[in-house]
Protein backbone atom coordinates (compact mmCIF):
# COMPACT_ATOMS: atom_id res chain seq x y z
CA UNK A 1 0.00 0.00 0.00
CA UNK A 2 2.62 2.61 0.46
CA UNK A 3 3.87 2.58 -2.83
CA UNK A 4 0.18 3.22 -3.98
CA UNK A 5 -0.08 5.37 -1.45
CA UNK A 6 3.58 7.37 -2.60
CA UNK A 7 2.01 7.52 -6.00
CA UNK A 8 -1.21 9.46 -4.80
CA UNK A 9 1.30 11.82 -3.05
CA UNK A 10 3.42 12.58 -6.02
CA UNK A 11 0.08 12.96 -8.42
CA UNK A 12 -1.49 15.18 -5.50
CA UNK A 13 1.25 17.31 -6.01
CA UNK A 14 1.02 18.04 -9.70
CA UNK A 15 -2.78 18.79 -9.09
CA UNK A 16 -2.36 21.26 -6.11
CA UNK A 17 -0.03 23.62 -9.05
CA UNK A 18 -3.27 23.39 -11.48
CA UNK A 19 -5.73 24.08 -8.59
CA UNK A 20 -3.23 27.08 -7.71
CA UNK A 21 -3.46 28.46 -11.20
CA UNK A 22 -7.37 27.93 -11.06
CA UNK A 23 -7.74 30.01 -7.87
CA UNK A 24 -5.28 32.37 -9.31
CA UNK A 25 -7.25 32.77 -12.75
CA UNK A 26 -10.32 33.41 -10.63
CA UNK A 27 -8.72 35.99 -8.26
CA UNK A 28 -7.19 37.65 -11.34
CA UNK A 29 -10.55 38.44 -12.64
CA UNK A 30 -10.90 40.58 -9.86
CA UNK A 31 -8.54 42.96 -11.72
CA UNK A 32 -10.42 43.89 -14.46
CA UNK A 33 -12.44 46.85 -14.78
CA UNK A 34 -15.90 46.78 -13.61
CA UNK A 35 -15.18 43.51 -12.19
CA UNK A 36 -17.94 42.44 -9.50
CA UNK A 37 -16.29 40.46 -6.69
CA UNK A 38 -19.61 38.68 -5.52
CA UNK A 39 -19.68 35.79 -7.76
CA UNK A 40 -15.19 35.52 -8.31
CA UNK A 41 -14.97 35.84 -4.33
CA UNK A 42 -17.55 32.43 -4.61
CA UNK A 43 -15.66 31.02 -7.13
CA UNK A 44 -12.35 31.59 -5.41
CA UNK A 45 -13.95 30.34 -1.86
CA UNK A 46 -15.23 26.88 -3.30
CA UNK A 47 -11.68 26.41 -5.08
CA UNK A 48 -9.64 27.07 -1.65
CA UNK A 49 -12.26 24.77 0.29
CA UNK A 50 -11.26 22.22 -2.55
CA UNK A 51 -7.54 22.50 -2.18
CA UNK A 52 -8.03 22.10 2.21
CA UNK A 53 -9.69 19.18 2.31
CA UNK A 54 -7.82 17.30 -0.34
CA UNK A 55 -3.88 18.57 0.68
CA UNK A 56 -5.19 18.23 4.27
CA UNK A 57 -6.28 14.26 3.59
CA UNK A 58 -2.98 13.53 1.88
CA UNK A 59 -1.68 14.55 4.55
CA UNK A 60 0.09 18.30 3.75
CA UNK A 61 -1.34 20.06 6.41
CA UNK A 62 0.61 23.41 6.20
CA UNK A 63 -1.14 23.54 2.97
CA UNK A 64 -4.35 22.63 3.50
CA UNK A 65 -4.25 25.47 6.71
CA UNK A 66 -3.13 28.19 4.11
CA UNK A 67 -6.00 27.04 1.84
CA UNK A 68 -8.37 27.20 4.89
CA UNK A 69 -6.81 30.57 6.30
CA UNK A 70 -7.89 32.20 2.66
CA UNK A 71 -11.19 30.40 2.45
CA UNK A 72 -11.82 31.91 5.69
CA UNK A 73 -10.35 35.60 4.66
CA UNK A 74 -12.80 35.55 1.54
CA UNK A 75 -15.68 34.53 3.52
CA UNK A 76 -15.30 37.86 5.10
CA UNK A 77 -15.58 39.70 2.17
CA UNK A 78 -19.16 41.46 1.52
CA UNK A 79 -20.32 40.15 -1.49
CA UNK A 80 -22.63 43.01 -2.51
CA UNK A 81 -19.74 45.14 -2.28
CA UNK A 82 -18.90 46.71 -5.72
CA UNK A 83 -15.57 46.49 -5.64
CA UNK A 84 -12.63 45.19 -2.83
CA UNK A 85 -10.98 47.32 -0.95
CA UNK A 86 -7.32 48.17 -1.16
CA UNK A 87 -6.82 46.46 2.11
CA UNK A 88 -8.77 43.36 1.11
CA UNK A 89 -6.69 43.46 -2.72
CA UNK A 90 -3.60 43.46 -0.23
CA UNK A 91 -5.02 40.55 2.30
CA UNK A 92 -6.40 38.22 -0.93
CA UNK A 93 -2.86 38.52 -2.11
CA UNK A 94 -0.85 37.98 0.83
CA UNK A 95 -2.74 34.41 1.67
CA UNK A 96 -2.52 33.63 -2.44
CA UNK A 97 1.34 34.01 -2.14
CA UNK A 98 1.50 31.91 0.80
CA UNK A 99 -0.47 29.57 -0.36
CA UNK A 100 1.89 29.88 -3.64
CA UNK A 101 4.80 29.46 -2.25
CA UNK A 102 3.50 26.51 -0.27
CA UNK A 103 2.16 24.45 -3.59
CA UNK A 104 5.48 25.32 -4.95
CA UNK A 105 7.80 23.98 -2.62
CA UNK A 106 6.12 20.99 -1.87
CA UNK A 107 7.70 17.81 -2.73
CA UNK A 108 6.06 14.02 -2.26
CA UNK A 109 8.29 13.71 1.10
CA UNK A 110 6.53 16.58 2.77
CA UNK A 111 3.44 14.73 3.00
CA UNK A 112 3.06 13.55 6.38
CA UNK A 113 1.91 10.02 5.03
CA UNK A 114 4.57 9.81 2.57
CA UNK A 115 6.91 7.56 5.51
CA UNK A 116 3.82 5.84 7.16
CA UNK A 117 4.03 2.46 8.40
CA UNK A 118 0.78 0.35 7.13
CA UNK B 1 -28.94 -4.39 10.33
CA UNK B 2 -25.38 -6.52 9.75
CA UNK B 3 -23.96 -6.51 13.06
CA UNK B 4 -20.49 -6.15 11.43
CA UNK B 5 -19.80 -3.29 9.00
CA UNK B 6 -18.13 -4.33 5.17
CA UNK B 7 -20.05 -2.97 2.70
CA UNK B 8 -19.46 0.68 2.19
CA UNK B 9 -20.61 2.77 -0.92
CA UNK B 10 -18.45 5.80 -0.61
CA UNK B 11 -19.68 8.83 -3.05
CA UNK B 12 -16.43 11.62 -3.68
CA UNK B 13 -16.43 13.83 -6.78
CA UNK B 14 -12.41 14.61 -5.91
CA UNK B 15 -10.42 12.14 -7.66
CA UNK B 16 -7.08 12.61 -5.07
CA UNK B 17 -9.76 12.30 -1.85
CA UNK B 18 -11.33 9.77 -3.52
CA UNK B 19 -8.44 7.53 -4.65
CA UNK B 20 -6.99 7.86 -0.78
CA UNK B 21 -9.73 7.22 1.11
CA UNK B 22 -10.47 4.13 -1.18
CA UNK B 23 -7.11 2.41 -0.84
CA UNK B 24 -7.74 3.77 3.03
CA UNK B 25 -10.94 1.58 3.25
CA UNK B 26 -9.92 -1.24 1.75
CA UNK B 27 -6.47 -2.09 2.42
CA UNK B 28 -6.59 -0.69 5.95
CA UNK B 29 -10.21 -1.39 6.97
CA UNK B 30 -10.41 -4.55 4.32
CA UNK B 31 -14.02 -3.12 3.51
CA UNK B 32 -15.41 -4.21 0.39
CA UNK B 33 -16.13 -0.87 -1.43
CA UNK B 34 -18.56 0.70 -3.78
CA UNK B 35 -17.18 3.89 -5.26
CA UNK B 36 -19.34 6.55 -7.09
CA UNK B 37 -18.18 9.61 -7.93
CA UNK B 38 -21.41 11.88 -7.57
CA UNK B 39 -24.80 11.93 -6.49
CA UNK B 40 -25.93 10.69 -9.50
CA UNK B 41 -23.43 7.69 -9.64
CA UNK B 42 -24.61 6.71 -6.21
CA UNK B 43 -28.44 6.65 -7.19
CA UNK B 44 -27.84 4.37 -9.54
CA UNK B 45 -25.29 2.38 -8.03
CA UNK B 46 -25.91 1.28 -4.69
CA UNK B 47 -29.68 -0.07 -4.87
CA UNK B 48 -27.81 -2.82 -6.09
CA UNK B 49 -24.55 -3.01 -3.81
CA UNK B 50 -27.07 -2.77 -0.70
CA UNK B 51 -24.55 -1.20 1.78
CA UNK B 52 -24.26 -1.49 4.89
CA UNK B 53 -23.17 2.18 5.47
CA UNK B 54 -23.34 5.37 2.73
CA UNK B 55 -20.42 7.61 3.24
CA UNK B 56 -21.30 11.01 1.68
CA UNK B 57 -19.23 13.95 0.55
CA UNK B 58 -21.26 17.09 1.31
CA UNK B 59 -19.68 19.35 -1.69
CA UNK B 60 -20.52 17.74 -4.77
CA UNK B 61 -21.47 19.81 -8.13
CA UNK B 62 -24.54 18.96 -9.66
CA UNK B 63 -26.08 17.00 -6.75
CA UNK B 64 -24.64 18.22 -3.35
CA UNK B 65 -24.71 15.26 -0.46
CA UNK B 66 -28.18 16.62 1.44
CA UNK B 67 -29.65 16.48 -1.53
CA UNK B 68 -28.11 12.75 -2.71
CA UNK B 69 -29.06 11.62 1.30
CA UNK B 70 -32.89 13.03 0.44
CA UNK B 71 -32.93 11.41 -3.05
CA UNK B 72 -31.42 7.92 -1.57
CA UNK B 73 -33.93 8.20 0.92
CA UNK B 74 -36.68 7.72 -1.38
CA UNK B 75 -35.17 4.18 -2.62
CA UNK B 76 -37.47 1.98 -0.34
CA UNK B 77 -34.51 -0.53 0.07
CA UNK B 78 -31.66 2.60 1.17
CA UNK B 79 -34.27 4.12 3.53
CA UNK B 80 -32.71 2.84 6.69
CA UNK B 81 -29.18 2.28 5.30
CA UNK B 82 -26.97 4.44 7.29
CA UNK B 83 -25.62 7.26 6.27
CA UNK B 84 -21.95 10.00 7.84
CA UNK B 85 -21.06 12.31 6.31
CA UNK B 86 -17.53 13.46 5.32
CA UNK B 87 -16.84 17.42 5.11
CA UNK B 88 -15.28 20.70 5.53
CA UNK B 89 -17.80 22.32 6.47
CA UNK B 90 -17.58 20.45 10.23
CA UNK B 91 -18.49 23.57 12.60
CA UNK B 92 -20.67 22.51 15.58
CA UNK B 93 -23.98 24.32 13.99
CA UNK B 94 -23.16 22.42 11.12
CA UNK B 95 -22.88 18.97 12.19
CA UNK B 96 -25.66 19.80 14.26
CA UNK B 97 -27.88 20.82 11.21
CA UNK B 98 -26.37 17.77 9.37
CA UNK B 99 -27.72 15.26 12.20
CA UNK B 100 -30.68 16.56 11.87
CA UNK B 101 -31.05 15.39 8.84
CA UNK B 102 -31.11 12.00 10.23
CA UNK B 103 -27.08 11.06 9.56
CA UNK B 104 -25.77 8.83 11.59
CA UNK B 105 -22.82 10.69 11.88
CA UNK B 106 -20.24 13.54 10.34
CA UNK B 107 -16.45 13.02 9.45
CA UNK B 108 -14.72 16.03 9.12
CA UNK B 109 -12.18 16.49 6.45
CA UNK B 110 -9.31 16.97 5.81
CA UNK B 111 -9.31 13.22 7.62
CA UNK B 112 -6.69 10.69 8.39
CA UNK B 113 -6.52 7.84 6.08
CA UNK B 114 -4.84 5.88 8.62
CA UNK B 115 -7.68 6.46 11.48
CA UNK B 116 -10.60 6.64 8.83
CA UNK B 117 -11.40 3.01 9.05
CA UNK B 118 -11.34 2.50 12.99
CA UNK B 119 -13.10 5.68 12.83
CA UNK B 120 -15.86 4.10 10.86
CA UNK B 121 -16.33 0.97 12.99
CA UNK B 122 -16.45 2.89 15.91
CA UNK B 123 -19.71 5.31 14.82
CA UNK B 124 -20.75 1.46 13.48
CA UNK B 125 -20.40 0.11 16.70
CA UNK B 126 -21.89 2.84 18.79
CA UNK B 127 -25.25 2.74 16.76
CA UNK B 128 -25.14 -0.99 17.56
CA UNK B 129 -24.46 -0.46 20.84
CA UNK B 130 -27.46 2.51 20.94
CA UNK B 131 -30.12 0.09 19.07
CA UNK B 132 -29.23 -2.29 21.80
CA UNK B 133 -30.31 0.13 24.41
CA UNK B 134 -27.02 1.62 25.90
CA UNK B 135 -27.37 5.41 27.07
CA UNK B 136 -25.86 7.62 24.75
CA UNK B 137 -22.54 9.82 25.65
CA UNK B 138 -24.96 12.69 26.63
CA UNK B 139 -27.09 10.40 29.01
CA UNK B 140 -23.89 8.49 30.53
CA UNK B 141 -22.29 12.01 31.52
CA UNK B 142 -25.72 13.64 32.75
Amino acid sequence: MQNELRELISRHCLTLTVELEDISLCLARLDAPNARPGPVVAEAIGLSHKIKGSSGSLGFSSISAAASLLEHYLKGINPEAAALSREEQEGIQDHLSCLNRLIHSASPQDSALYNVQI
Amino acid sequence: MSDELKRITYVEDEPDIRAVAELALTQIGGFELDVCVDGFDALRRTPDFRPDLILLDVMMPGMDGTETLAKLREIPELADVPVVFMTAKAQRHEIAAFLKLGVLSVIPKPFDPMTLSSELRDIWNMRILKDQGAPDHAERTA
